[in-house]
């Protein structure tokens, strides 16, 4: 069913129409791009808070296939910030809530739902991924993210919150950005109050610095990051040293 | 003593500052400074001395830029 729908759609985008679901894409993506982020996979390692907007929004420009990966259920703290947390989904896998919401956003992409960690989802899903997206909440996961995805040679988009702070950045194949951010012995208040217009703001960059990888454009984020203020306001980003 | 321009990130900044020039001895290093503002060093994620990562231990010299970053971790 959806395989026939995502085909039907790179049809009709092989003809040199826009499908009606991504019409509105036209412009700021040419079909090619629209074709080869049909082509793509993405897998979101963590599906509450970044995960949660940053799967809405890689549904909506039409990624063609989506790897959801968390462990975890919805718990009524989570409502905040989380996107996907509700009076109905408290207590339901967060990877089947995602998979529900896709459905209902875009039902001719493919998602599969891995409910583990990602180091353990890992070793299935790494080799028809093109990007990964850092959504997780532990510096000692995103470490361990980190390492995989340089050792499997793969682009990761990293995000992480903190209350109105956050940052984000991309580890591209070449670049050892997680351990430039996370290697020293620092650890973070344990489960830190974040504010939901810091995870929009920063899955929305997280979503945008993912379509551009896909694309093969340039990005001033590639092996840098950008530290986030929104209580100031202001963005600061790191030179690439 | 050396003059420093010492920069604060993230919750670093609550009821301290963004930005601002600091005096200190010139033997002072990067955990020096975050002692003397009160930052629990195991809260710390980034340091920087001119955009440049650096280790807890360095010395700045006098005009340098200190970036002081703590761990963002959650998701």
């Amino acid at each position: 069913m959806v395989e026939n729908l995502q085909q039907h759609d790179l049809n009709v985008l092989a003809s040199g129409k826009w499908p009606e679901r991504y019409l509105r894409n036209n412009g700021p993506l040419t079909i090619s791009d629209q074709i080869r982020l049909l082509g793509s996979t993405v897998a979101v390692a963590g599906c509450g808070g970044l995960g949660g907007y940053v799967i809405e929004m890689l549904a909506r420009l039409g990624i063609g296939e989506l790897a959801l990966v968390d462990p975890g259920v919805f718990k009524p703290d989570n409502a905040n910030r989380q996107l996907y947390c509700s009076s109905e989904s408290i207590g339901k896998d967060k990877v089947q809530v995602a998979l529900t919401r896709i459905r209902e956003i875009n039902p001719a992409i493919q998602a599969q739902a891995f409910k583990q960690r990602i180091q353990d989802a890992f070793p299935t899903i790494q080799g028809k991924l093109n990007v990964v997206v850092d959504c997780l909440d532990s510096v000692h996961d995103r470490l361990e993210l980190g390492r995989l995805c340089r050792t499997a040679r793969l682009p990761l988009v990293h995000g992480a919150v903190n209350g109105w702070y956050g940052q984000i950045g991309v580890q591209t194949v070449k670049s050892n950005l997680i351990e430039r951010l996370y290697s020293k012995a620092g650890q973070e208040k344990a489960s830190p109050s974040v504010l939901a217009p810091t995870v929009m703001y920063i899955g929305s960059v997280q979503a945008a610095e993912t379509c551009k990888l896909l694309l093969g454009k340039a990005s001033t984020l590639h092996n840098s990051w950008l530290s986030a203020d929104l209580c100031t306001p202001t963005f600061d980003r790191m030179d690439n040293r | 003593m050396k003059v420093l321009t010492v920069k604060l990130f993230a919750y670093f900044r609550e009821n301290r500052f963004l930005e601002k020039e600091c005096c200190y001895p010139a033997s002072a290093t990067v955990l020096d400074i975050i002692q003397d503002l009160a930052i629990n060093p195991d809260e710390v994620g980034v340091t920087m001395i001119n955009s440049r990562h650096c280790n807890l231990e360095k010395k700045p010299e006098a005009g340098d830029k200190v970036a002081i970053f703590p761990v963002i971790g959650g998701g």
